[in-house]
């Protein structure tokens, strides 16, 4: 996976591409810490990029999600695609954390 | 050699100890390779003295080459200038033999041309001294090589320590499954014949399933896949064939077995671990089934009848351990004689082509059908499913595989 920030005011988007798998296990947890150290006021993450999505990186969006609850920054995954948007959806994300296609 | 190339001490320097607290060197197999008796002697009088004490000795290459491969030896200090067999000739036999490839060979030698060593090196050796040939550099050297090959030995002994143990903790993992005869009172009694594939990834894996008796006309049966690969996903697995054992038989309704189950997980797993799961019961008597998911791959069911055809059913929940107190659905199918419930873990739909492309519920769905119009059997799909599975996957799975065909036979 791929990570890009693009911070726009005190608002971050992870704007994110490749396959996300166990392997971007020390890249996201870079960003779960960025997230929880942060002043920002909304973090997004992009995945319009993302090609697939395994167990593993559902359970690392997780952790961001409940990184950025604690420091109570707003949180959103936005544009999930194919695999991965399937995955978010049997997975019932949308009713814990805010999911914008 | 000529005895003008001897050993020169260097009585200023410390000698290179063999004993250090992590390491003990003083018994590591040293080979002393040279034509000269007066050298093998200086070789072995300064190596003695710096406490080494297992030193055996060879006149040229080609008995070297016959002791080496009747006992292996740790580091070969080696002439290239000898009769009968040269240096590098020995170099070239020892390092493409695979049992003696990885012996570090030591070259010591008048011969230091650019394309001495050049060659010297090309042939295997892993490092060279030049005569005369100064004791505590042979000793800083042997030292350092032998330091090598035990670190090596170790880690060696070690990977195929972990390989051993992941191999039993995969059978063990896999005994754990209902065994045959489980399924063939269940299929005598009633009439619900349970088909099973179950591909483990090149690592230890997290899938699971389970089928059980709950009462004269009922079983319960699941498939789960815990997030991650290696030995904690195991683990997990073993955790929740644990706790089914103890509680499955309290509950009749699936919905409410995921929530308990759920907050069981919730207490014992890490934040970012989750399993993905469905669990089901058939009651035969009423011809019925009710499952309770939570995030699995789609489960695809067929109804009895000519009209029967495979369909997709809704699999959504939140994964179990994420969040506690989660309610879970309850779906419920007709599943009377020759209803069939096809469950798979998402290994087999996620499995990619040559050009990297998954293969898809649709795909998936096409061939059961297909499979399944030609024959009309369980066996027929779970075969040819598995067999398009393997046209995708020649080399190692990626992920476990486990697929479940569940049929009323009545």
């Amino acid at each position: 996976m791929k990570s890009n920030l693009i911070e726009n005011g005190q608002q971050r988007t992870y704007m994110l591409s490749e396959g996300f798998s166990f392997a971007d296990n020390t890249l996201f947890r870079t960003i779960i810490d960025e997230i929880s150290s942060s002043d920002c006021s909304g973090v997004d993450l992009d995945m319009r990029g993302v090609t697939s999505i395994d167990s593993a990186g559902l359970g690392m969006l997780m952790l961001a999600f409940e990184a950025a609850s604690k420091a109570q920054i707003p949180f959103r995954i936005m544009r999930p695609q194919g695999q991965v948007n399937k995955l978010l959806e049997v997975s019932d994300f949308a009713k814990i954390m805010r999911i914008e296609s | 050699m000529h005895s003008t190339n001897l050993i020169s001490p260097s009585a200023q320097l410390p000698s290179t100890k063999v004993v250090s607290e992590t390491q003990d060197l003083s018994d590591c197999a040293i080979l002393v390779v040279d034509d000269s008796l007066l050298i093998r002697q200086m070789i072995s009088a300064c190596l003695k003295s710096a406490g080494f004490t297992n030193i055996t000795f060879a006149e040229n290459g080609k008995i070297a080459l016959d002791a080496i491969t009747r006992k292996h030896p740790d580091i070969i200090i080696l002439d290239l200038e000898m009769p009968i067999m040269n240096g590098f000739e020995f170099c070239k036999q020892a390092t493409s033999n695979p049992d003696t490839r990885s012996i570090p060979i030591l070259i010591q030698s008048g011969k230091d041309t650019r394309e001495d060593i050049i060659r010297a090196y090309d042939l295997g050796a892993v490092d060279m001294i030049r005569k005369p040939i100064r004791d505590y550099e042979l000793l800083a050297r042997v030292r350092v090589h032998l330091e090598n090959r035990v670190l090596l030995q170790k880690l060696t002994d070690y990977s195929s320590r972990v390989s051993q143990e992941l191999a039993a903790a995969r059978d063990i993992q896999q005994a754990i499954c209902p065994t045959a005869e489980t399924l063939e009172n269940i299929k005598a009694n009633l009439g619900l014949e349970i088909l099973w594939h179950y591909e483990p990834s090149s690592e230890l894996g997290g899938d699971i399933w389970g089928v059980d008796k709950i009462s004269e006309n009922k079983i319960g049966f699941f498939i789960a896949d815990f997030s991650g690969h290696g030995v904690a996903s195991a683990l997990n697995t073993f955790r929740l064939h644990s706790w089914l054992s103890e509680f499955q038989k309290e509950f009749n309704d699936p919905a409410a077995l995921m929530e308990k189950l759920n907050n069981f997980l919730c207490e014992n797993l890490p934040a970012e671990v989750y399993a993905t799961m469905l669990y089901g019961q058939v009651n035969t008597e009423k011809g019925l089934l009710t499952y309770s998911a939570a995030g699995t791959p789609s489960p695809i069911s067929c109804g009895s009848g000519p009209n029967g055809k495979f369909t997709f059913r809704p699999s959504k929940g939140l994964p179990l351990g994420f969040r506690k107190d989660w309610k879970y659905e309850n779906r419920t199918l007709k599943f009377d004689k020759g209803s069939r419930l096809f469950l798979y873990s998402d290994a087999l739909v996620e499995a990619t082509d040559q050009n990297g492309d998954m293969w898809g519920e649709q795909n998936l769905i096409k061939e059961i059908r297909s499979a399944y119009g030609d024959q009309q059997c369980s066996s027929a799909i779970l075969r040819h499913v598995v067999g398009e599975f393997g046209k995708r996957n020649t080399d190692a799975v990626p992920d476990d595989l486990t697929i479940l065909v569940l049929t009323n036979e009545g």
